[in-house]
């Protein structure tokens, strides 16, 4: 680390601007490489299976070569000059980034509006010692910052750093209670290591002190964080195997090497690109769901996946918004479940696996995981939720003219309000439950269709941030649903008014207009931030 | 106070929104019907006389929206609660959001060329959630002003974190 240890309330210091690695220009000549690769081959693919019988390069390969070769080499003396002009430092509040020759950029991202600090390690990279530090802020995806590419101990530095100075400006850890990066172990203050405001300390928070929550990167597992789950490689290999995926390969596989075989090529064209895109579905579940493992800290949750690309998440606690258990049909007899969660600010592409805290999960990794995230939710609720259908003495079930509408899961339909968290149940033979935490609750809304409204039937919704998890109960009693609409809306509101007492949560604040802009301002001919604010 | 999809439960104000909303969203049936029905009636005349039914069917079509949107503009109310802004909607599919106002990040006010000729405005309140869809359709201007400041202000003192 380059930073100094300073003396505790002030915050921590300015750092020089620096630059990323110098091998950064070639490796993203790299993936320009790698996709020139891939679109030769998938070109050659549809050529192979006869759906594009002209050759793209007219019979003149060499020529085509050459234009590859001149591309690549003024993507990396492009990459080259971007290089030379890109600057990062960590400023006192804020995580800055210059860059840009002609079009001059100059973002920065408040400390405490980051929501997640993840790595990632590309192949090429990963050859070369090298990973990315992405930094996702509160806000659309234009809000996030990605630092490419740093050494990996660097890296690990700088994210454990700015997990650090980001909980430290959001107010969750005291500054007093957070040590220098160089990590001597300030002794007091260990009682601020508790889990998000709301939350009292429980599950990893005996794990002691300051220490535990930002730990130094000893490689490996940081002191003060526990694996709670690791998914061996044996139960990815089944997971995989035994989705609807594989089933279509069943039967479409044979059905294409046959025709290829019989001289049937007029189905070619048709079966091949749906095979292979299925396959490469699967592949891309398999290499992400290998080498899984989940981490606990007292307020953090990290993911680190990957067989080719690794990759680390971290998730505050706090971060959270809801979360899913669930279920595919498929895994039923195998009793592997999968959590989701809708994390603030982090929006990714439409991908189950990367949202995923654990994608295949056995029952016991999948509740010590949930107490790690959780520790106030009530987990014998949660397991009825998973398991149990009708009403019962914690749960409100569906009534039974809401067979009409639901002949299968109707039974499975149903609520209930624990202290903490709202839990909503459903599925029938892909079973799920979803946790919404009272002090998450954005608004809530209460519909009724034309066949509902004879059948005296109703909707509660719980609007969450944008994520895979959208908590809703069903076709409860109109009567019931009004009930739980305003139960839950006190609920939410005393659990808001118990949070305001903290300082912890992140008001996207009156000084934050737009969701996108409000995390990030930038200066300059940039893309972003049409409404500038005062920190910029 | 329980707020409920249909019942108007005492203590609470539902405020409706104004009446000329209707007005303003027949007209813009009637600029969209419009070329279809001119062109029906232009192939009755010059074409076939089949073309009657199709300027039928468009008349009626059009009769049908004006009864409807009659019906849901009158359906549509909000009532600002102590913590909470509730807005209810819809007929056939009725529906009610409920939002506090300490998730509300920030509040919008938009009236285009035709609700402008009207005086209505729609004022929009936004959360982290875009699912929450809180939009109060055909306010006077003046209302739909105060209430944006309202809400925003309030926003301000009840603010909640994320």
């Amino acid at each position: 680390m380059t930073e100094p240890a300073i003396p505790d309330p002030t915050p921590p210091p300015e750092e020089e601007w620096q630059r990323f690695h110098p091998l950064t220009p070639l490796l993203r000549g790299g993936v320009v490489f790698m996709a020139i690769v891939g679109y030769v081959i998938s070109t050659q693919t549809d050529r192979l299976f006869g759906s594009d019988p002209e050759d793209p390069t007219q019979g003149h390969l060499g020529i085509a070569a050459a234009l590859a070769g001149v591309v690549l080499l003024a993507v990396i003396a492009g990459s080259w000059v971007i290089w030379l002009a890109a600057r990062f430092r960590m400023g006192r509040t804020t995580l800055e980034l210059k860059h840009g020759l002609v079009m001059r950029q100059h973002r920065q991202v408040r400390y405490d509006r980051i929501q997640a600090v993840n790595i990632t390690r590309p192949l090429l990279a990963r050859l070369a010692g090298l990973s990315a530090v992405k930094v996702e802020a509160a806000g659309g995806a234009g809000s996030n910052i990605e630092l490419a590419f740093l050494p990996q101990a660097r890296a690990e530095d700088l994210r454990i750093d700015l997990m650090r100075r980001a909980a430290v400006a959001s107010g969750t850890v005291p500054a007093s209670a957070v040590p220098g990066p160089a990590a001597d172990g300030d002794p007091a203050g260990g009682a601020a290591s508790g889990p998000a405001a709301g939350a009292p300390p429980g599950g990893a928070g005996a794990a002691g002190g300051e220490a535990a929550a930002y730990p130094t990167p000893a490689g490996g597992l940081a002191p003060g964080e526990r694996l709670v789950a690791a998914i061996p490689a044996s139960r990815v290999w089944v997971a995989t195997a035994m989705s609807f995926n594989t089933i279509f390969l069943v039967v479409t596989l044979p059905l294409l090497i046959s025709a290829l075989v019989l001289g049937h090529f007029s189905l070619v064209p048709v079966l091949g690109p749906m095979v292979l895109a299925s396959l490469g579905q699967q592949v891309k579940r398999f290499t992400s769901w290998m080498n899984f493992r989940v981490e606990a800290g007292p307020d953090v949750v990290r993911i680190r996946h990957g067989l080719t690309e690794l990759s680390t998440m971290s998730v505050p606690l706090h971060r959270i918004q809801a979360v899913e258990v669930s279920q595919p049909a498929m895994w039923r007899g195998l009793g592997w479940w999968r959590i989701n969660v809708n994390v603030a600010g982090v929006h990714r592409e439409p991908d189950a696996a990367e949202e995923s805290i654990i994608p295949v999960g056995t029952h016991e990794e999948v509740f010590s995981i949930l107490a790690a995230m959780g520790p106030t939710w009530s987990l014998p609720e949660v397991g009825e939720g998973m398991y149990g259908e009708g009403p019962s003495g914690v749960f409100v079930a569906a009534p039974e003219r809401a067979r009409r509408l639901d002949p299968l899961s109707w039974k499975r339909i149903g609520y209930a309000a624990t202290p903490s968290v709202l839990l909503s149940r459903g599925g029938w033979l892909g079973r799920s439950v979803q946790i919404v935490p009272h002090a998450r609750v954005q608004s809530l809304g209460l519909d009724q269709g034309m066949i509902e409204r004879r059948l005296r039937l109703a909707n509660v919704h719980l609007h969450s941030t944008n994520g895979s998890v959208t908590p809703v109960v069903r076709h409860l009693d109109v009567d019931a649903a009004t009930r739980l609409l305003n139960e839950e809306a006190a609920r939410a509101r005393d659990a808001r008014h118990a949070e305001a007492g903290e300082p912890a949560a992140d008001p996207l604040g009156p000084k934050a207009p737009t969701d996108a802009s409000g995390a990030l301002s930038s200066l300059g001919e940039g893309t972003e931030g049409p409404r500038m604010d005062g920190w910029s | 106070m329980t707020v409920a999809l249909y019942d108007d439960t005492p203590g609470i104000v539902w405020r409706p929104v104004s009446p000329r909303l209707a007005s303003a969203r027949r007209i813009a049936t009637v600029v969209t019907m419009a070329p279809f029905l001119l062109g029906a009636l232009a192939l009755a005349i010059f074409v076939t006389r089949w073309s009657w039914v199709a300027v039928a069917v468009l008349l009626a079509l059009l009769v049908l929206q004006f009864v409807l949107i009659g019906r849901q503009v009158s359906a549509i109310s909000y009532a600002e609660l102590p913590e909470e802004l509730v807005i209810r909607r819809g007929r056939l599919f009725r529906r009610l959001v409920s939002i506090p106002y300490g998730r509300l990040q920030y509040a919008d006010m938009a009236s285009g060329p035709l609700e402008r000729h009207f005086d209505l405005a729609s004022v929009t309140i936004h959360t982290a959630s875009t699912a929450s869809g809180g939009t109060i359709p055909g306010l006077p201007v003046a209302e739909a002003e105060d209430l944006r400041e309202r809400l925003t202000a309030r926003g301000e003192a009840q603010r909640a974190g994320l």
